[in-house]
């Protein structure tokens, strides 16, 4: 019987055996199929598609979600405090403290995640089953490099350093305004037009002071009448206009605004109307959990 | 991968994207061979890759992930590729060959046959990690980062795909019984 060494030796032997170089031919119709093949254009995110959530993946999160739910009610129902009796063994117990690992690209399993791209300061996140990491986005279902941004009804969650926003989200094309302060960042995003606004409101959000905006477009929304059809709320940092956050109709982002020792964060909680309940309280957990590194 | 070149040729840069294409497309045309073991498919499965590079290249957003990314989108056509043609399906089977013995000093030849026959009957899914991993010596967690799978689900394809190999191994092993065509 062959051992898994044995195996695994003489399967990378068996592997080394085969073509290690393209044809020319494959090569040459590639180039000449380059002309009459057009580029997918990244003028928004996602330039990967949500999938819709089937039907298992929705059980598992709505499993995931209780179980998140049953162990933070157990946390705060249990004794905050050891008592008298217990101190030596508190002391003996006390777990060592693990760094989390790093959230991969693609699907994630269950747990929680350091993360530290994409945002001015790292940060550790809880995923329930189903989620999946794309990258400043981490969202239900699975990526693919489709476009169509937005179909289907997935919830995401996104991080975003930024140093200018549009001050029109929908005739957007020229609108830049600079914000690269915290004053600067919740000021522009207070005067933002171009879809519905709710806030701003103060909050707390990873440890931290936020200040938390809603922004909707509702479903009646003409959205034909805006730049490129689509509403763009900021491009990536720079500014770097090949990437931005869309909204589109139906679409509500949450928008927090991190005050980082005086450096504004983005975090963007992102669903749409027809985001399943499931879904929705999949990403408030999710939202709930981050922790930025002090 | 030079970033510059991927950079350029997301702005459209045909000539940057042939560099490209020149650069990756012999390790690409390997692993799509060592997935779907014939020559045809894998130059069909290579090329509809590099076109599907080429047009979603805007999208990619780190260029910096350009190799796992380019890993993803050929694993994808191999997929396509496998389910275009039935040449290989996993059903298949072959007779043995008579008179083949350990004993005559053919046993690595036995053992090539046998692995050919133990992965032919893997999914595209676990022929992927195999090759990924053993072939082009990536860790499990990249795998799992250029497939777009969980970690843990990179870790149990491997495992099964392993298992499924070594019981082939082992099937030669054993005395030589005559295998139906079905």
């Amino acid at each position: 019987m062959s051992t898994d060494r044995e195996t695994t030796r003489i399967v990378r032997s068996w592997l080394e055996d085969g073509v290690t170089q393209l044809p020319d031919s494959v090569l040459d119709a590639v180039l000449d199929e380059l002309p009459s093949t057009h580029q997918r254009r990244a003028t928004w995110w996602p330039a990967r598609r949500l999938f819709h959530m089937n039907k298992a993946l929705a059980y598992g999160v709505v499993a995931a979600t209780v179980v998140i739910v049953a162990i933070l009610g157990i946390s705060l129902l249990a004794p905050t405090g050891p008592s008298v009796g217990d101190q030596a063994e508190s002391t003996t117990a006390t777990p060592i403290p693990t760094r989390p690992r790093t959230a991969p690209t693609g699907g994630l399993e269950p747990g929680t995640y350091r993360v530290a791209e994409f945002t001015l300061r790292a940060f550790t996140i809880t995923v329930p089953s189903g989620w999946s990491r794309e990258d400043n986005f981490l969202s239900t279902g699975t990526g693919t490099v489709e476009t169509d941004a937005f179909e289907g009804d997935s919830v995401y969650l996104a991080t975003w350093p930024v140093s200018h926003v549009y001050s029109d989200s929908c005739q957007w094309e020229g609108s830049l305004r600079e914000a690269r302060s915290l004053a600067e960042l919740t000021e522009a995003l207070a005067e933002q037009t171009g879809h519905d606004t709710t806030g701003p409101e103060e909050t707390q959000l990873g440890g931290y002071p936020a200040t938390r905006f809603e922004f909707s477009v509702p479903s009646d929304f003409d959205i034909s009448a805006c730049d490129q059809e689509f509403l763009r709320l900021w491009p990536d940092a720079g500014p770097n206009e090949n990437f931005g956050l869309p909204i589109t109709v139906g679409q509500t982002a949450t928008v927090y605004v991190v005050d980082l020792d005086g450096q504004g964060q983005l975090v963007i909680a992102g669903q749409k109307e027809s985001s399943s309940a499931a879904d929705v309280a999949a990403l408030e957990s999710v939202v709930s959990s981050i922790s930025f590194e002090p | 991968m030079d970033t510059d070149l991927v950079t350029r040729a997301q702005r459209g840069d045909e000539e940057a994207f042939a560099s490209l294409a020149v650069a990756a497309g012999d390790r690409l045309h390997a692993v799509a061979h060592r997935i779907l073991r014939d020559l045809d498919l894998a130059e069909d499965a290579t090329q509809q890759a590099l076109l599907a590079i080429w047009r979603d290249l805007p999208q990619l957003r780190d260029p910096a992930r350009f190799d796992a990314w380019s890993y993803r989108l050929l694993v994808r056509a191999c997929y396509a590729e496998g389910r275009r043609s039935r040449a290989w399906t996993p059903n298949m089977r072959l007779l043995p060959s008579d008179g083949l013995s350990q004993a005559d000093g053919s046993s690595a030849v036995a053992d090539r046959d046998q692995l050919e026959r133990g992965f032919r009957r893997l999914s595209i899914d676990h022929r992927a990690v195999v090759v990924l991993h053993h072939y082009l010596d990536m860790p499990l967690d990249r795998v799992a980062e250029a497939l777009g799978i969980p970690a843990g689900t990179a870790r149990s394809r491997l495992h099964h795909a392993m298992r499924g190999l070594r019981a082939a191994l082992d099937a030669d092993a054993r005395p030589p019984a005559r295998e139906v065509v079905q």
